[in-house]
This record gives structure tokens, C-alpha cells and sequence, in this order.
């Protein structure tokens, strides 16, 4: 009897060591991939300013008015009736909306849509 | 039955065992007692790690939160000499990828040492190159880096931070204190290879990221101004010029530049002359500019009237001692009001002695000469002007023109917004506020009036007069298309050898627009400009082209549609 419990008790000591040991060694793992991860995004959020920052040379006004002065590129501001504002194409604004035909031949004029970069019409209001 | 020399055998093996074990115990003692200490540091520190966390540093951004001034972390290459192979092949193809000599990174990689910079701060695109190369031994850190997306633009207002990222001039210096942060660190423990085991963090103290500023500058504004400023010393090739925008209602500083410049990305290769901020370090003779405070303040005491007429002495005018007082071009009898359009020195001298010395020192006291203005960008310089009882003989003859007064640039745009916002003397600002990363406010700048120097009727007529300078007098070639402008042209001789210099000049012009309602009030300084050196020359038309792009900017509507409407006519046919 003395046994058995002897050996029971053994078991559920080594079982519970075993789980300790486990649980110890999944948190170290998980700590490997946190720290990874965490890499990972910091990297990501060092690309992100990088590439705000190249966005934002740019767009500097020194470098676009170089450039629009290399290209000799006369802007001038448009008078009113030239310029047109892209409607969002809601049923709202009474415009027609494009949408795709279904079916057969409506798959096949998607695909070449998406082949040769057809996509829905723009639709356009005069400014008000 | 055990004989004796089993006994003795037992005894001895006893005996041997027991002093194995006294020793042993002796040694644990000595470990546990004595070095315990040291030992326990030893395996902390083995085990744990201190990770220092950097602050990131603030941003500057213009007053239409664009940067003007970001951190970044780029990637440092280090490399572990003693575990690069084939080191020729591999300072080959690092150099060609970075950029650098192939003998130096030869050299680096042959330092034996286990660690060593190949090259700091590299740029993402190297960055990339180099980590394709995929070269054992090569690893990368990270760095914070300062850049400046404008390169030139507002060198001298943002100044720059040095490699550890410490505030070194311009207003990086000068609010390096909210910009920098605080550093915190990360207490862990690590594993055999030295790896953080994050779960196991036990200590953690922020790092605190610096605070952002947001000044009053408009890059677009400030582009304009440069881009004319440049133009201005492309033609006239002075020694150094400076230019300001400021909205005179609040005092905010819409731009501010001086040549020569420098790119803030490479600030190492500037020198202390193209780092100076003439605008607020450089005092100078203002000349006729000057002549808007003695105006000014014979209207505002009633002293003279705008139909009051004064005999210029047709040109040449004796003031005892030998000194002849001259006008650039011969006036006889001219109004108050001709007298300044056509910047007569005569006329000016005749109206502030109808005012007085003491009241005209009253008011360049008032104007703020003499004193700091308080802008918020350091080495600013108070100027100099002699109080009454130090004038000399020939003072009252030469200050009410401008002489024997210096002034710096920013003084003067502050004196013309005195005019232009209805006699308010306000104190000019470069930052507007202090934000955290969420744009919670931190910190304001108002806007600040110091003192009421003139009247609104005084800020007025002085602002009619002034626009007659443009219309009709020296000042015609600062007159913007569609708009009504005021203005005063200056050009003043610098002290060569102690005396007056005929052959070196500064050109300036101080002007506001619209005259009706002023949004902008702007400065131009050249320095020793030649061949042409009059302000109503070279810096008039400086005062004009950004005067037009920046009220288009800013969508003020043209006063004069005839005018415009005539001018695009014109230019259609000339197309």
C-alpha cells in the first residue's frame, strides 16, 4: 500500500514538475515570437515614417516647382466651368451607376475589364 | 568478525571521506560566505538585461502640420570581423552596395574585432542592398536620425540636431528641451544566446517621446520668399540678404530666410556664416526706411499735417560745421505727404525737428528699436539706438533718416505692422504650440501685443501715405498686380573705416498688403548688392513677386480686377 501511494505521489509530483517545466518553456516561446513580432512591426512602423518621409520630399514645394519648371509645364487656375467634381455615383445624385453584367458574358467582360484595366465609368458634375 | 586491518582500512576510507567532505563543505562556505556577492552579480548579469528605450524626438511642423523636421531610424551596418569570410570578395560587394571605398571597408573588416561600424545611418534603399548581400558576419542596428525633408527650406528658423540627437541651433536648439524626450529602459531576463525573454520583463520605465512643435511658418510662403530671394541674389550678388513674411494682426512669422543658406541634411559641411539667421542676429542702418517712425510720430502728435509743406532746399541743404545734407534727387517746396513718397532726407529732418529729439526717441522706443523684440529663435540682438542726451550736433540730422541707428530685419517688419494692424506694436512669433504625438495640446504660444504705439487715424494715413511711396514715389517697383500695396524703400551706406562708405550699400524694402486690410507685412535685405544698389531696385520687386504669390495663396481676392483683367489681356496678346 505504502508502495502504491509512494509511487502515486512520485507521478503526480513528476506530472505537475512536467506541466511546471512545459509551461515555462511555451512562455520562453512565446516570448521568442512576441519579441519577433514585435520587431517586425517596429520595422514596419520605420518603413511606414521612412516612406512618409520620401512622400513628403516629394511633395515638397521646392522639389514640384522644379520639377514642374524642368517639364515646362504652364499651370494656371481653372475658371469654373472648367472644372468638374468626381461624383461618388450614388442613386442620390440621380446619375446612372455602372454595374456589371451578370451571367455569361458578363463574366467574360469582366475578366477582359480586369485584363485591360476597364473599369467603371467616372461620373462627373459641374461644380456648383 | 572484522580483524584489525579491516578496521583500520574502514577508518581510513572514513577518515578520507570525511575530509573530502570538510572540504567540500569549507569550499561551499567560502563560495556561500565569502563570494557570494560577487557571484550573484555575475550570474545576474548573465541572465538579465537592461534595455535602454530611446525616446523618439519631436517633430516640427508648419503652421498646416506639414514636417519640416522628422526622426527617423535608419539601419547602422557593424560587422564581426572574426567571423567574415573571403574578407576581399565581401569588401567588394559591401562597398558597391554602401557607396564607400573598397579599400577602407577592406581595412574595416580586417580590424579583427568583434564588433565594428562598416557605415552609420544608412539609407533605406543601401539598407536594402546590403541585407541582399546576405554576408556573414554583417548585421544592422538601429539609429535615430534627424532629416529634414526640405533640405534648404527655413534652414536658419529649424536648425538641427547633431548625431545624439541633441538640439544644436535654430529652434531645435532652442526648444530641445520639449523636443527631446526622456529615455527609459526595460529590465529582462535572456538566454544562454543572449536573447530577451520578454515574459519575463520584471522592471519597465517608459521612454517618454518628445514633444512636437507647431510654428507659425507656412512652407508654401516660405518656399515663395526663397525662391525670390534666390532670385534677387542670383541678379544682384550681395554679400548676404534676408527676408520675412509676417501677418502684422498677430505677429506670426509666415516665413523667414536669409542667404546665404544651407541643406540641414548635411549641416556638417555648413559654415557659421550660411547657419546665421540675418533676420534677427544682424544689425544694420536702416536708411530711409527709418522714415516711416519719424512720420509716424510727427502725425501721431499732431505735429504736422498731411498738406503741410516743407522747402527740401533743392537737394543741398547746410546744417552748420561744413556738412551738407543732401537728397538723391533735388526737391523744392513738397506736401508732408511728397516729402515721404519721394524720401526726401531734407523734408524728414525739417519734420522731426517740428517734432522734437526727445519725442522722436520716444518713439523709436515705442516702435521697439533698441530693444528686443522677443522672437522665439535665439541670438536675436536688441539693435542700438543713443538716447537723447548722448545725440551729438548732427544726430538730429541723421536719425530721423536712419542713421546713426542700427535695426535688425525683424525690428523693422514689426515697426511696419505697427502701421499696417492699426498702431500695435505685437510681439513676433515662430511657434504657435507645443503638441504630444495625439495633438493634445501641451503648451500655447498667443499671440501678444505689447503696447498701443500709434492711432488707428495716425496707422491709416501713414498707410495712405505709404501706399503713395509705391504708387508714386521711389518705391514703383514693388506695385503688385490687382492689389493696393504700401510700402518704404531703403537703401543706407555701410560704416567703412569709421566713416560713411560710397561704394558699399545695404537695399532694402519694408511693405505691407492690401493697404485696406493688411494680411502681410514683409521685409527685404540685401547686403552690398551690385551693380544696382537702391532698395526701390533690388529689393522692391523681391517685396512685389512674393507679395502676389503669397495674397493668391493665402485667396485674397484682387482689389483691382480692372487692372488684372487688363493684364491678362495684355499678356494673351503677347502669347
Amino acid at each position: 500500500m505504502s508502495t502504491y501511494k509512494f509511487l502515486t505521489t512520485t507521478v503526480m509530483v513528476t506530472m505537475v514538475a512536467l506541466l511546471y517545466v512545459s509551461q515555462q518553456t511555451a512562455l520562453v516561446h512565446l516570448s521568442y515570437d512576441i519579441k519577433a513580432k514585435d520587431k517586425m512591426y517596429s520595422d514596419l512602423l520605420d518603413r511606414n515614417k521612412v516612406l512618409l518621409y520620401n512622400v513628403r520630399q516629394l511633395e515638397s514645394p521646392a522639389r514640384l516647382e522644379r520639377t514642374l519648371l524642368a517639364k515646362q509645364m504652364k499651370l494656371e487656375i481653372p475658371s469654373r466651368e472648367r472644372v468638374i467634381l468626381v461624383s461618388a455615383g450614388t442613386g442620390e445624385t440621380g446619375m446612372k451607376n455602372i454595374t456589371r453584367t451578370a451571367g455569361f458574358f458578363g463574366k467574360i467582360r469582366q475578366t477582359a475589364a480586369s485584363l485591360f484595366a476597364l473599369g467603371p465609368e467616372a461620373q462627373a458634375n459641374l461644380a456648383k | 568478525m572484522y580483524t584489525r586491518a579491516h578496521k583500520n582500512r574502514l577508518n581510513a576510507v572514513f577518515s578520507l571521506f570525511l575530509i573530502l567532505l570538510s572540504i567540500l563543505l569549507i569550499r561551499v562556505l567560502y563560495l556561500q560566505l565569502a563570494k557570494s556577492y560577487n557571484l550573484t552579480q555575475l550570474a545576474r548579469k548573465q541572465h538579465t538585461a537592461v534595455i535602454e528605450l530611446q525616446p523618439t524626438r519631436g517633430t516640427i511642423y508648419d503652421r498646416n502640420m506639414r514636417p519640416l523636421a522628422v526622426s527617423l531610424n535608419l539601419q547602422s551596418v557593424f560587422s564581426d570581423d572574426r567571423v567574415v569570410q573571403e574578407k576581399r570578395a565581401a569588401a567588394k560587394r559591401l562597398a558597391s552596395a554602401m557607396g564607400l571605398n573598397e579599400q577602407y571597408v577592406y581595412a574595416r573588416l580586417n580590424k579583427d574585432k568583434g564588433f565594428i561600424w562598416i557605415k552609420r545611418k544608412l539609407s533605406p534603399a543601401e539598407a536594402a542592398r546590403v541585407k541582399a548581400l546576405n554576408i556573414k558576419g554583417i548585421d544592422f542596428m538601429k539609429e535615430p536620425k534627424r532629416v529634414y525633408p526640405n533640405n534648404t527650406l527655413a534652414s536658419q528658423i529649424v536648425g538641427y540636431a547633431g548625431t545624439d540627437n541633441k538640439g544644436l541651433e535654430g529652434l531645435e536648439l532652442k526648444y530641445d528641451p520639449y523636443l527631446k524626450g526622456s529615455a527609459g529602459y526595460r529590465a529582462t531576463f535572456r538566454d544562454a544566446r543572449r536573447r530577451e525573454i520578454a515574459s519575463f520583463e520584471y522592471e519597465y520605465y517608459p521612454s517618454i517621446d518628445g514633444l512636437d512643435l507647431v510654428l507659425t511658418i507656412d512652407d508654401i510662403i516660405q518656399n515663395v520668399a526663397e525662391r525670390e530671394l534666390d532670385a534677387a541674389v542670383k541678379k544682384y550678388h550681395p554679400l548676404g540678404a534676408c527676408i520675412i513674411v509676417m501677418d502684422p494682426k498677430n505677429g506670426d512669422i509666415l516665413a523667414m530666410s536669409s542667404r546665404p543658406t544651407y541643406d540641414l541634411n548635411s549641416f556638417q559641411r555648413a559654415n557659421a556664416e550660411n547657419r546665421r539667421n540675418r533676420a534677427v542676429t544682424d544689425m544694420y542702418e536702416p536708411g530711409s526706411m527709418f522714415k516711416i517712425v519719424t512720420a509716424s510720430a510727427a502725425l501721431n502728435e499732431n505735429k504736422v499735417g498731411l498738406n503741410d509743406r516743407f522747402f527740401c532746399e533743392n537737394g543741398a541743404w547746410s546744417h552748420g560745421g561744413g556738412r551738407i545734407l543732401h537728397d538723391h534727387t533735388p526737391q523744392g517746396w513738397l506736401t508732408f505727404r511728397q516729402v515721404i513718397e519721394r524720401s526726401s532726407n531734407i523734408g524728414t529732418v525739417k519734420v522731426a525737428f517740428k517734432l522734437g529729439g526727445d519725442n522722436l526717441y520716444n518713439y523709436i522706443k515705442k516702435f521697439g528699436f533698441g530693444d528686443m523684440t522677443k522672437i522665439d529663435l535665439p541670438g536675436e540682438v536688441p539693435g542700438f539706438i543713443r538716447p537723447p542726451s548722448q545725440w551729438s550736433g548732427t544726430s538730429m540730422y541723421a536719425i530721423p533718416m536712419g542713421q546713426e541707428v542700427s535695426v535688425s530685419a525683424i525690428q523693422m517688419a514689426c515697426a511696419m505692422s505697427v502701421i499696417a494692424n492699426g498702431g500695435r506694436l505685437v510681439r513676433p512669433r515662430v511657434i504657435q504650440a507645443v503638441q504630444d504625438k495625439h495633438g493634445e495640446m501641451i503648451k500655447e504660444f498667443p499671440p501678444e501685443e505689447i503696447r498701443d504705439v500709434l492711432s488707428e487715424k495716425t496707422a491709416a494715413t501713414m498707410r495712405d501715405i505709404l501706399s503713395g511711396v509705391v504708387t508714386d514715389g521711389t518705391g514703383q517697383l514693388a506695385k503688385v498686380e490687382g492689389y493696393d500695396v504700401g510700402g518704404k524703400t531703403g537703401t543706407s551706406q555701410k560704416i567703412e573705416n569709421g566713416a560713411y562708405s560710397h561704394s558699399k550699400f545695404i537695399g532694402s524694402f519694408v511693405g505691407f498688403a492690401p493697404v485696406k486690410d493688411p494680411r502681410v507685412v514683409v521685409v527685404v535685405m540685401l547686403d552690398q548688392p551690385h551693380p544696382q544698389y537702391y532698395g526701390g531696385v533690388v529689393a522692391a520687386p523681391v517685396f512685389s513677386k512674393v507679395v502676389k504669390d503669397t495674397l493668391r495663396y493665402l485667396e485674397i481676392k484682387p482689389e483691382n480686377i480692372t487692372e488684372v483683367k487688363r493684364a491678362v489681356e495684355l499678356q494673351s496678346v503677347e502669347d
